[in-house]
Protein backbone atom coordinates (compact mmCIF):
# COMPACT_ATOMS: atom_id res chain seq x y z
CA UNK A 1 0.00 0.00 0.00
CA UNK A 2 1.57 3.30 -0.56
CA UNK A 3 1.04 6.34 1.40
CA UNK A 4 -1.76 8.70 0.35
CA UNK A 5 0.56 11.66 0.41
CA UNK A 6 2.00 9.85 -2.77
CA UNK A 7 -1.46 10.54 -4.59
CA UNK A 8 -2.16 13.77 -6.11
CA UNK A 9 -4.59 14.90 -8.10
CA UNK A 10 -3.34 15.19 -11.67
CA UNK A 11 -2.04 11.19 -10.78
CA UNK A 12 -6.19 10.77 -10.70
CA UNK A 13 -7.04 12.50 -13.85
CA UNK A 14 -4.44 10.31 -15.57
CA UNK A 15 -6.01 7.53 -13.99
CA UNK A 16 -9.24 7.91 -15.09
CA UNK A 17 -7.96 9.00 -18.65
CA UNK A 18 -5.66 5.72 -19.00
CA UNK A 19 -2.47 7.40 -19.00
CA UNK A 20 -0.51 5.22 -15.93
CA UNK A 21 1.15 2.24 -16.38
CA UNK A 22 -0.73 -0.91 -15.66
CA UNK A 23 1.78 -1.02 -12.14
CA UNK A 24 0.51 2.79 -11.03
CA UNK A 25 -2.99 2.26 -12.08
CA UNK A 26 -3.34 -0.78 -9.69
CA UNK A 27 -1.41 0.19 -7.32
CA UNK A 28 -3.87 4.00 -7.47
CA UNK A 29 -6.53 1.56 -7.82
CA UNK A 30 -6.05 0.24 -4.60
CA UNK A 31 -5.28 3.34 -3.18
CA UNK A 32 -8.98 4.89 -3.71
CA UNK A 33 -10.64 1.69 -1.80
CA UNK A 34 -9.42 3.05 1.36
CA UNK A 35 -10.10 6.72 -0.08
CA UNK A 36 -13.69 6.79 -0.50
CA UNK A 37 -13.93 10.99 -1.30
CA UNK A 38 -11.44 10.67 -3.82
CA UNK A 39 -13.04 7.26 -5.14
CA UNK A 40 -16.35 9.59 -5.60
CA UNK A 41 -14.68 12.38 -7.24
CA UNK A 42 -13.37 9.79 -9.93
CA UNK A 43 -16.47 7.79 -10.07
CA UNK A 44 -17.68 11.41 -11.34
CA UNK A 45 -15.44 12.25 -13.61
CA UNK A 46 -15.64 9.25 -15.76
CA UNK A 47 -19.70 9.87 -15.59
CA UNK A 48 -18.91 13.06 -16.71
CA UNK A 49 -16.61 11.82 -19.39
CA UNK A 50 -19.03 9.60 -20.47
CA UNK A 51 -21.73 11.72 -20.71
CA UNK A 52 -19.86 14.63 -22.37
CA UNK A 53 -18.70 11.37 -25.32
CA UNK A 54 -22.89 11.03 -25.29
CA UNK A 55 -24.16 14.23 -25.35
CA UNK A 56 -21.96 14.99 -28.77
CA UNK A 57 -22.87 11.39 -30.40
CA UNK A 58 -25.11 11.00 -33.04
CA UNK A 59 -26.49 7.48 -34.21
CA UNK A 60 -25.31 8.66 -37.13
CA UNK A 61 -22.06 9.58 -37.02
CA UNK A 62 -21.17 7.34 -39.08
CA UNK A 63 -23.02 8.37 -42.38
CA UNK A 64 -20.36 10.96 -43.84
CA UNK A 65 -22.36 13.25 -46.05
CA UNK A 66 -22.16 13.51 -49.58
CA UNK A 67 -20.55 17.06 -49.94
CA UNK A 68 -17.90 15.63 -47.80
CA UNK A 69 -17.41 12.71 -50.16
CA UNK A 70 -17.33 14.53 -53.12
CA UNK A 71 -15.16 17.25 -51.52
CA UNK A 72 -12.77 14.56 -51.17
CA UNK A 73 -13.23 12.77 -54.58
CA UNK A 74 -12.46 16.14 -56.22
CA UNK A 75 -8.74 17.20 -57.20
CA UNK A 76 -7.07 19.27 -54.33
CA UNK A 77 -8.78 22.94 -54.62
CA UNK A 78 -10.76 21.48 -58.25
CA UNK A 79 -14.04 23.00 -58.90
CA UNK A 80 -16.26 20.18 -59.31
CA UNK A 81 -19.10 21.62 -61.68
CA UNK A 82 -18.84 23.03 -64.99
CA UNK A 83 -15.51 23.81 -66.14
CA UNK A 84 -14.86 26.26 -68.47
CA UNK A 85 -11.35 27.73 -69.29
CA UNK A 86 -12.61 31.13 -68.04
CA UNK A 87 -14.11 29.24 -64.79
CA UNK A 88 -11.01 27.29 -64.44
CA UNK A 89 -8.50 30.41 -64.39
CA UNK A 90 -10.35 32.09 -62.44
CA UNK A 91 -10.61 29.66 -59.92
CA UNK A 92 -6.70 29.17 -59.91
CA UNK A 93 -6.47 32.60 -58.74
CA UNK A 94 -9.52 32.11 -55.87
CA UNK A 95 -7.15 29.15 -54.77
CA UNK A 96 -4.11 31.30 -55.01
CA UNK A 97 -5.94 34.05 -53.07
CA UNK A 98 -6.77 31.59 -50.65
CA UNK A 99 -3.27 30.12 -50.07
CA UNK A 100 -2.17 33.57 -49.75
CA UNK A 101 -4.48 34.64 -47.18
CA UNK A 102 -3.81 31.69 -45.42
CA UNK A 103 0.05 32.49 -45.04
CA UNK A 104 -0.75 36.08 -44.65
CA UNK A 105 -3.32 35.67 -41.68
CA UNK A 106 -4.44 31.90 -41.52
CA UNK A 107 -8.36 33.64 -41.43
CA UNK A 108 -11.17 31.00 -41.59
CA UNK A 109 -14.40 33.28 -43.96
CA UNK A 110 -16.42 30.28 -43.01
CA UNK A 111 -17.82 32.05 -40.50
CA UNK A 112 -18.14 35.81 -41.82
CA UNK A 113 -19.22 33.90 -45.34
CA UNK A 114 -22.22 32.18 -43.39
CA UNK A 115 -23.54 35.59 -41.58
CA UNK A 116 -23.54 37.26 -45.13
CA UNK A 117 -25.71 34.39 -46.54
CA UNK A 118 -28.06 34.44 -43.87
CA UNK A 119 -28.62 37.98 -44.41
CA UNK A 120 -28.99 37.55 -48.29
CA UNK A 121 -31.61 34.97 -48.04
CA UNK A 122 -33.66 37.62 -44.68
CA UNK A 123 -33.53 40.11 -47.83
CA UNK A 124 -34.87 37.57 -50.46
CA UNK A 125 -37.93 36.67 -48.33
CA UNK A 126 -38.30 40.36 -47.58
CA UNK A 127 -38.20 42.28 -50.76
CA UNK A 128 -39.01 39.55 -53.52
CA UNK A 129 -42.46 39.04 -53.00
CA UNK A 130 -43.12 42.95 -53.19
CA UNK A 131 -45.30 43.61 -55.77
CA UNK A 132 -45.38 47.22 -56.04
CA UNK A 133 -42.40 47.93 -54.67
CA UNK A 134 -39.84 45.09 -55.06
CA UNK A 135 -36.75 47.80 -55.57
CA UNK A 136 -36.18 51.41 -55.18
CA UNK A 137 -34.58 52.29 -58.07
CA UNK A 138 -35.64 49.63 -61.38
CA UNK A 139 -33.77 48.84 -64.03
CA UNK A 140 -34.73 51.79 -66.51
CA UNK A 141 -32.65 53.76 -64.43
CA UNK A 142 -29.47 51.22 -64.09
CA UNK A 143 -26.82 53.88 -64.93
CA UNK A 144 -27.85 55.86 -61.18
CA UNK A 145 -28.61 52.85 -59.62
CA UNK A 146 -24.80 51.18 -60.59
CA UNK A 147 -23.20 54.40 -59.42
CA UNK A 148 -25.42 55.10 -56.24
CA UNK A 149 -24.80 51.62 -55.39
CA UNK A 150 -20.88 51.66 -55.87
CA UNK A 151 -20.96 55.14 -54.02
CA UNK A 152 -22.85 53.81 -50.62
CA UNK A 153 -20.98 50.24 -50.81
CA UNK A 154 -17.38 51.85 -51.69
CA UNK A 155 -16.69 49.45 -54.46
CA UNK A 156 -17.57 49.36 -58.05
CA UNK A 157 -20.30 47.00 -58.70
CA UNK A 158 -21.44 46.07 -62.20
CA UNK A 159 -25.23 44.77 -62.86
CA UNK A 160 -24.47 41.05 -64.50
CA UNK A 161 -26.48 39.88 -67.54
CA UNK A 162 -28.16 37.05 -66.54
CA UNK A 163 -30.40 36.71 -69.93
CA UNK A 164 -28.43 33.95 -70.79
CA UNK A 165 -29.78 32.06 -68.04
CA UNK A 166 -33.51 33.50 -68.72
CA UNK A 167 -33.53 36.44 -66.04
CA UNK A 168 -34.04 40.10 -66.70
CA UNK A 169 -32.79 42.61 -64.10
CA UNK A 170 -35.66 44.60 -62.16
CA UNK A 171 -33.64 46.70 -60.54
CA UNK A 172 -32.17 46.79 -57.17
CA UNK A 173 -32.27 48.84 -53.59
CA UNK A 174 -29.66 49.43 -50.78
CA UNK A 175 -30.04 47.63 -47.63
CA UNK A 176 -27.67 46.81 -44.94
CA UNK A 177 -25.56 43.70 -44.05
CA UNK A 178 -24.12 42.91 -40.51
CA UNK A 179 -22.06 45.77 -40.04
CA UNK A 180 -22.06 47.62 -43.70
CA UNK A 181 -24.38 48.51 -46.52
CA UNK A 182 -25.43 45.94 -48.48
CA UNK A 183 -26.74 46.02 -52.25
CA UNK A 184 -29.48 43.94 -53.71
CA UNK A 185 -29.89 43.58 -57.02
CA UNK A 186 -32.94 41.38 -58.12
CA UNK A 187 -34.07 39.81 -61.47
CA UNK A 188 -37.02 38.08 -62.60
CA UNK A 189 -37.48 34.81 -64.97
CA UNK A 190 -40.50 34.86 -67.28
CA UNK A 191 -42.56 32.54 -65.11
CA UNK A 192 -42.26 35.80 -62.80
CA UNK A 193 -39.93 33.84 -60.50
CA UNK A 194 -37.16 36.46 -58.44
CA UNK A 195 -33.84 35.96 -58.54
CA UNK A 196 -31.95 38.19 -56.16
CA UNK A 197 -28.29 38.87 -55.60
CA UNK A 198 -26.97 40.52 -52.05
CA UNK A 199 -23.44 42.01 -52.15
CA UNK A 200 -20.77 43.58 -49.67
CA UNK A 201 -18.20 45.09 -50.10
CA UNK A 202 -15.61 42.99 -48.47
CA UNK A 203 -12.26 43.61 -50.20
CA UNK A 204 -10.92 42.74 -45.82
CA UNK A 205 -12.36 39.46 -46.22
CA UNK A 206 -10.37 35.58 -47.75
CA UNK A 207 -12.01 34.98 -50.85
CA UNK A 208 -14.04 31.93 -50.68
CA UNK A 209 -15.02 28.86 -52.34
CA UNK A 210 -18.62 28.69 -53.11
CA UNK A 211 -20.95 27.22 -50.97
CA UNK A 212 -24.62 26.10 -51.23
CA UNK A 213 -27.12 26.81 -48.36
CA UNK A 214 -30.40 25.26 -48.89
CA UNK A 215 -33.33 27.05 -46.69
CA UNK A 216 -36.58 25.61 -47.36
CA UNK A 217 -37.73 26.38 -50.85
CA UNK A 218 -34.92 28.73 -51.27
CA UNK A 219 -31.43 28.11 -52.37
CA UNK A 220 -28.56 30.60 -51.71
CA UNK A 221 -25.23 30.38 -53.62
CA UNK A 222 -22.24 32.62 -51.69
CA UNK A 223 -18.57 33.40 -52.55
CA UNK A 224 -15.94 35.99 -51.57
CA UNK A 225 -14.04 37.63 -53.95
CA UNK A 226 -11.28 40.52 -53.56
CA UNK A 227 -13.89 43.31 -53.77
CA UNK A 228 -17.08 41.79 -52.78
CA UNK A 229 -19.28 39.03 -50.79
CA UNK A 230 -22.14 37.39 -52.90
CA UNK A 231 -24.78 35.29 -52.37
CA UNK A 232 -27.59 34.75 -54.79
CA UNK A 233 -30.60 33.51 -53.64
CA UNK A 234 -33.84 32.15 -55.58
CA UNK A 235 -36.28 29.33 -55.47
CA UNK A 236 -34.46 27.36 -58.11
CA UNK A 237 -32.57 23.89 -58.95
CA UNK A 238 -29.41 23.51 -57.03
CA UNK A 239 -27.51 23.19 -60.71
CA UNK A 240 -29.67 26.63 -61.63
CA UNK A 241 -28.12 28.27 -58.93
CA UNK A 242 -24.26 27.09 -60.00
CA UNK A 243 -24.76 28.29 -63.23
CA UNK A 244 -26.16 31.56 -61.89
CA UNK A 245 -23.26 32.25 -59.54
CA UNK A 246 -20.77 30.92 -62.08
CA UNK A 247 -22.06 33.47 -64.71
CA UNK A 248 -21.88 36.17 -62.00
CA UNK A 249 -18.39 35.48 -61.24
CA UNK A 250 -17.08 35.45 -64.44
CA UNK A 251 -18.64 38.74 -65.33
CA UNK A 252 -17.06 40.07 -61.85
CA UNK A 253 -13.76 38.53 -62.97
CA UNK A 254 -13.64 40.34 -65.86
CA UNK A 255 -14.89 43.72 -65.18
CA UNK B 1 -4.69 3.47 -48.50
CA UNK B 2 -4.41 7.13 -49.76
CA UNK B 3 -4.38 10.03 -48.23
CA UNK B 4 -8.28 10.90 -49.24
CA UNK B 5 -9.21 7.87 -48.27
CA UNK B 6 -7.43 8.00 -44.72
CA UNK B 7 -9.01 11.75 -44.21
CA UNK B 8 -12.19 10.34 -45.00
CA UNK B 9 -11.92 7.77 -42.19
CA UNK B 10 -11.64 11.03 -39.71
CA UNK B 11 -14.27 12.83 -41.08
CA UNK B 12 -16.96 11.28 -38.73
CA UNK B 13 -14.67 12.24 -35.66
CA UNK B 14 -14.08 15.36 -36.96
CA UNK B 15 -17.88 16.91 -37.12
CA UNK B 16 -18.11 15.41 -33.84
CA UNK B 17 -15.29 17.47 -32.40
CA UNK B 18 -16.59 20.41 -35.01
CA UNK B 19 -19.80 20.06 -33.17
CA UNK B 20 -19.01 20.06 -29.80
CA UNK B 21 -16.29 22.95 -29.98
CA UNK B 22 -19.25 25.30 -32.05
CA UNK B 23 -22.40 24.11 -30.25
CA UNK B 24 -23.26 24.67 -33.99
CA UNK B 25 -24.21 21.39 -36.54
CA UNK B 26 -23.88 23.81 -39.41
CA UNK B 27 -21.36 25.82 -38.66
CA UNK B 28 -19.29 22.65 -37.26
CA UNK B 29 -20.16 21.21 -41.19
CA UNK B 30 -18.53 24.42 -42.28
CA UNK B 31 -15.50 23.48 -40.21
CA UNK B 32 -14.64 20.20 -41.52
CA UNK B 33 -15.34 21.10 -44.87
CA UNK B 34 -12.87 23.72 -44.33
CA UNK B 35 -10.32 21.67 -42.66
CA UNK B 36 -10.80 19.08 -45.23
CA UNK B 37 -10.36 21.40 -48.05
CA UNK B 38 -6.94 22.92 -46.05
CA UNK B 39 -5.92 19.37 -45.56
CA UNK B 40 -5.69 18.48 -49.37
CA UNK B 41 -4.35 22.02 -49.93
CA UNK B 42 -1.77 20.99 -47.40
CA UNK B 43 -1.05 17.53 -48.01
CA UNK B 44 2.86 18.22 -48.13
CA UNK B 45 3.25 19.32 -45.43
CA UNK B 46 1.89 16.38 -43.47
CA UNK B 47 4.83 14.60 -42.39
CA UNK B 48 3.89 10.31 -42.29
CA UNK B 49 5.47 9.27 -39.81
CA UNK B 50 2.98 11.20 -36.91
CA UNK B 51 -0.62 11.06 -36.79
CA UNK B 52 -3.00 11.94 -39.27
CA UNK B 53 -5.80 12.61 -36.73
CA UNK B 54 -3.71 14.66 -34.92
CA UNK B 55 -3.11 16.82 -38.02
CA UNK B 56 -6.18 17.25 -38.68
CA UNK B 57 -7.60 17.71 -35.48
CA UNK B 58 -4.74 20.81 -35.61
CA UNK B 59 -5.92 22.13 -38.64
CA UNK B 60 -9.63 22.27 -37.31
CA UNK B 61 -8.98 23.64 -33.97
CA UNK B 62 -6.53 26.56 -35.76
CA UNK B 63 -9.18 27.20 -38.51
CA UNK B 64 -12.09 27.64 -35.13
CA UNK B 65 -9.85 29.42 -33.41
CA UNK B 66 -9.10 31.56 -36.55
CA UNK B 67 -12.63 31.93 -37.44
CA UNK B 68 -13.34 32.99 -33.76
CA UNK B 69 -10.97 36.20 -33.48
CA UNK B 70 -12.29 37.52 -36.96
CA UNK B 71 -16.42 37.32 -36.17
CA UNK B 72 -16.69 40.77 -34.92
CA UNK B 73 -18.01 41.77 -31.79
CA UNK B 74 -17.04 38.15 -30.02
CA UNK B 75 -15.99 38.57 -26.67
CA UNK B 76 -15.02 36.49 -23.84
CA UNK B 77 -16.61 36.71 -21.10
CA UNK B 78 -15.19 35.00 -18.00
CA UNK B 79 -17.56 32.48 -16.65
CA UNK B 80 -19.22 33.57 -13.80
CA UNK B 81 -20.53 36.94 -16.05
CA UNK B 82 -22.37 34.17 -18.28
CA UNK B 83 -25.63 34.28 -17.37
CA UNK B 84 -27.69 31.05 -17.57
CA UNK B 85 -28.31 29.70 -20.97
CA UNK B 86 -26.77 32.31 -22.63
CA UNK B 87 -24.76 31.84 -26.38
CA UNK B 88 -25.54 27.92 -24.61
CA UNK B 89 -24.63 25.78 -27.80
CA UNK B 90 -26.95 22.73 -27.95
CA UNK B 91 -26.73 19.82 -30.02
CA UNK B 92 -29.07 19.10 -32.67
CA UNK B 93 -30.57 15.90 -30.83
CA UNK B 94 -31.52 17.49 -27.51
CA UNK B 95 -34.05 16.16 -26.32
CA UNK B 96 -32.64 14.79 -22.80
CA UNK B 97 -32.24 17.77 -20.02
CA UNK B 98 -28.73 15.52 -19.37
CA UNK B 99 -27.69 16.26 -22.98
CA UNK B 100 -28.49 19.95 -22.95
CA UNK B 101 -27.15 20.85 -19.90
CA UNK B 102 -23.74 18.96 -20.21
CA UNK B 103 -23.85 20.56 -23.75
CA UNK B 104 -24.58 23.84 -22.50
CA UNK B 105 -22.26 22.84 -19.12
CA UNK B 106 -19.65 22.54 -21.89
CA UNK B 107 -19.91 25.87 -24.23
CA UNK B 108 -18.98 27.65 -20.85
CA UNK B 109 -15.76 26.68 -20.06
CA UNK B 110 -13.47 28.72 -21.28
CA UNK B 111 -12.11 27.56 -24.77
CA UNK B 112 -8.71 26.20 -24.14
CA UNK B 113 -10.19 24.76 -20.96
CA UNK B 114 -13.19 23.31 -23.21
CA UNK B 115 -10.68 21.93 -26.29
CA UNK B 116 -8.45 19.84 -23.50
CA UNK B 117 -11.75 17.77 -21.87
CA UNK B 118 -13.46 17.41 -25.40
CA UNK B 119 -10.21 15.81 -26.99
CA UNK B 120 -10.24 13.64 -23.70
CA UNK B 121 -13.59 12.52 -23.84
CA UNK B 122 -14.87 12.21 -27.40
CA UNK B 123 -11.20 10.63 -28.46
CA UNK B 124 -9.20 9.87 -25.82
CA UNK B 125 -6.75 11.35 -26.61
CA UNK B 126 -3.62 11.34 -24.58
CA UNK B 127 -1.95 14.34 -22.80
CA UNK B 128 1.06 14.20 -25.24
CA UNK B 129 -0.80 14.42 -28.37
CA UNK B 130 -3.07 16.99 -27.06
CA UNK B 131 0.10 19.08 -26.09
CA UNK B 132 1.14 18.58 -29.73
CA UNK B 133 -2.13 19.81 -31.34
CA UNK B 134 -2.19 22.65 -28.87
CA UNK B 135 1.12 23.46 -28.46
CA UNK B 136 1.18 24.02 -24.82
CA UNK B 137 3.30 21.68 -22.66
CA UNK B 138 1.80 18.52 -21.09
CA UNK B 139 1.64 20.24 -17.57
CA UNK B 140 -0.85 22.80 -19.37
CA UNK B 141 -2.96 20.05 -20.65
CA UNK B 142 -3.72 18.11 -17.19
CA UNK B 143 -4.25 21.22 -15.52
CA UNK B 144 -6.54 22.76 -18.26
CA UNK B 145 -7.95 19.42 -18.12
CA UNK B 146 -8.30 19.75 -13.98
CA UNK B 147 -9.89 22.68 -14.01
CA UNK B 148 -12.45 21.76 -16.97
CA UNK B 149 -13.53 19.22 -14.54
CA UNK B 150 -13.88 20.91 -11.53
CA UNK B 151 -16.00 23.67 -13.69
CA UNK B 152 -17.74 20.90 -15.24
CA UNK B 153 -18.44 19.23 -11.80
CA UNK B 154 -19.27 22.59 -10.62
CA UNK B 155 -22.07 22.96 -13.37
CA UNK B 156 -23.36 19.75 -13.00
CA UNK B 157 -23.02 18.63 -9.91
CA UNK B 158 -26.04 16.23 -8.83
CA UNK B 159 -28.24 17.38 -10.86
CA UNK B 160 -27.44 15.37 -13.75
CA UNK B 161 -26.09 12.06 -12.09
CA UNK B 162 -27.35 10.83 -8.43
CA UNK B 163 -24.74 10.78 -5.93
CA UNK B 164 -22.62 7.72 -6.61
CA UNK B 165 -22.24 5.61 -3.38
CA UNK B 166 -18.79 5.01 -2.50
CA UNK B 167 -17.41 1.65 -3.17
CA UNK B 168 -17.76 -1.54 -0.98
Amino acid sequence: MIRPDTVDESELHAFVDGELSAARWNEISAWLEDHPREARLVAAWRRDKEAVRDAFSRPDDDVVPARFESRLRAAPGSWRWHAPAAVAAGLAILLTGVLIGWLLGNRSGAEHARALVERALVAHRVYSPEVRHPVEVAASDSGHLVSWLSKRLGKALIIPDLAPQGYSFLGGRLTTAVDRPAALLMFEDAGKNRLTLFLVADGDFDRSEFRIEERGDLIACYWIDDDFGFAVAGAVERDQVMKIAEAIYEQFEKD
Amino acid sequence: MDLRSQIAGHIPQLRRFARALTGDPVLADDLVQDCIERALRKWQLYDETRSLRTWLFTILRNLHISGLRRRPGWVAKPLDELSEGEDAARPEQESRTAVADIAAAIARLPRDHREVILLVALEDMSYREIAEMTGVPIGTVMSRLSRARASLRAMLGDIVHPPMKPRP
